[in-house]
């Protein structure tokens, strides 16, 4: 369904990211992840598979035709464009008619994701979340046969991420062909069935559900930095969390590694407000390489 | 009709675009009712001068604003666009949005500010009224059409703003360069001095063609580049 033949892009925006050359297939009816963080590229893959994002060189065709928006495709970004001006339901009901579907009513295709009160929303009252939750329901929601998703559990409707896996499994089970991106390993083995891994803009790595892939450990793992006065008090609330490989604390200061850093944030986010705890500084460091 | 749903809501529903039609049509008639007051004899001419020199430019200026939702051409097409619907189609509807808007405006406003100034040796008043709502009008929708190239080529407000300052440099003199300008062939059609010498059916042709040149070149430019 999707061929990527030698594919190069550069983002023309800062921060400047370059991806390929990569050449890989998708095959009608499956669901692959590109797993990377958005500096390794993989949105600006996702862009140019969706044809919004022009490619260096190389070539991309979908169902045989050159990458670019269609009528079949879903494409949501993960700063989804959309129509401030409009409701939810009058998006969702002029999407329909963009792309030749009957209509369905907005409560009905919001509820996929549990989200049906968003429907008389003016689009510019939404926040982030919601806003991708409107994307990720009109892509999941829509009759397109290929749904190209940047970081569907990431910063969404928190009443949507229980469903967004179910969704998207019944969607490429009724044969729609879905490529997401995701930075948290976590999320791709959720979501893929098939996985292409990216670093600094080069495909470094495939595994398919015939050829299981386990978190990486080592070298790969992060290593977050983390300075707050209360730093016994997250101690205490992170030490029992299995996201994390090793912690370590010395005054204001953590050190913890782990192999998932969306999970790791995460967990380190929930952490502060569960023990009400400011963070002062937060960053990833350079990991360790194995002795 | 589907594609022109996007950009007709975005004017209906932006408050900027009424306050830009009030503040502008309020100048307009303002002025007009100073002369009615002041009981001046050419009162319709003098009140033309300001709403064809400030009002008609600014007004569409906004309203042109208002339709693409603040954003260049294509950026006001991408919520479209990126769901399948052609670039050309999306264009052209949210050009025509535009130029029909600034045309009912214009005409509307042009008409009223004759009737309100009329003086007693200005054209009677009806006929007056009538053309000036016929010029006006087709000055409004060269003006959109005019602004949404500079949209289209320029992302924000640039491409609209470069326009307006253009028309400005080029439109106040009576050289050949005034011939590219809507302002030039308006104070033609009212009145005031030719560009270039143009007779004032020229200058009602030349708006026509600046309305159909500019619209094309708009669409085609927006139809070629990636959303």
């Amino acid at each position: 369904m999707i061929h990527a033949t030698g594919l190069v892009a550069r983002s023309r925006t800062p921060p400047r990211v370059e991806v390929g050359p990569v050449s890989f297939s998708v095959d009608a009816g499956s669901s692959h992840a590109l797993v990377g963080a958005p500096s390794d590229g993989v949105e600006l893959l996702l862009a140019v598979l969706a044809g919004s994002a022009r490619a260096r060189s190389g070539t991309v065709q979908i169902a045989g035709a050159p990458a670019g928006p269609r009528r079949k495709l879903a494409y949501a970004p993960y700063e989804p464009v959309l129509p401030t001006v409009m409701t939810v339901a009058e998006h969702l009901a002029l999407a329909s008619r963009i792309r030749g579907e009957p209509f369905t009513p907005a409560a009905d295709r919001l509820a996929v994701l549990g989200v049906s009160p968003l429907a008389m929303r003016r689009i510019s009252s939404l926040g982030l979340e919601e806003s991708r939750t409107v994307a990720l329901v009109e892509a999941l929601t829509s009759r397109a046969d290929v749904l190209l998703l940047a970081e569907p559990l990431a910063d969404v409707d928190p009443r949507a991420v229980g469903r967004l896996a179910g969704a998207l499994e019944a969607r490429v089970d009724a044969g729609a062909t879905v490529v997401v991106t995701t930075a948290s390993r976590e999320d791709a083995r959720a979501l893929g069935r098939a996985w292409l891994f990216f670093e600094r803009g080069k495909l470094t790595r495939r595994a398919t559900a015939a050829d299981p892939w386990s978190p990486p450990t080592g070298p790969r793992g992060a290593r977050l930095f983390i300075r707050s006065e209360g730093a016994r008090f997250l101690l205490a609330e992170l030490s029992p969390d299995p996201t994390f490989a090793s912690i370590q604390g010395e005054g204001a200061a953590l050190v913890v590694t782990g192999s998932d850093p969306v999970a790791m944030a995460n967990a380190v986010a929930g952490a502060s407000r569960r023990a009400n705890v400011e963070i002062d500084v937060l960053r990833f460091e350079a990991p360790e390489a194995d002795g | 009709m589907t594609f022109a749903k996007l950009p007709l809501l975005r004017l209906f529903r932006s408050r900027a675009a009424w306050l830009t039609v009030a503040g502008w049509a309020a100048l307009a008639l303002l002025s007009a009712w100073r002369e009615r007051a002041h009981a001046a004899t050419h009162g319709a001419d003098k009140a033309l001068l300001i709403y064809a020199s400030i009002a008609v430019p600014l007004l569409v200026y906004g309203l042109v604003a208002a339709t693409l939702g603040d954003r260049g051409l294509v950026a006001s097409g991408s919520p479209l666009v990126r769901l399948g619907a052609p670039p050309a189609r999306v264009a052209f509807a949210t050009v025509v949005v535009a130029m029909l808007a600034s045309a009912l405006a214009c005409g509307a406003l042009g008409a009223s500010v004759v009737a309100l100034a009329h003086g007693p040796l200005d054209p009677p008043r009806t006929a007056d009224a009538l053309a000036t709502l016929g010029f006006g009008a087709l000055a409004g929708a060269a003006y959109a059409a005019y602004f949404t190239v500079g949209a289209a080529f320029l992302a924000g407000t640039w491409g609209r703003a470069s326009l307006l300052v253009l028309d400005w440099i080029l439109g106040e003199s009576d050289g050949f360069g005034a011939l590219l300008t809507p302002r030039a062939h308006l104070r033609n059609l009212l009145g005031g001095e030719a560009p270039f010498e143009a007779l004032a059916w020229q200058s009602l042709a030349s708006l026509a063609v600046i309305a159909v040149l500019a619209a094309t070149w708009a669409v085609m430019r927006a139809a070629r580049t990636r959303a």
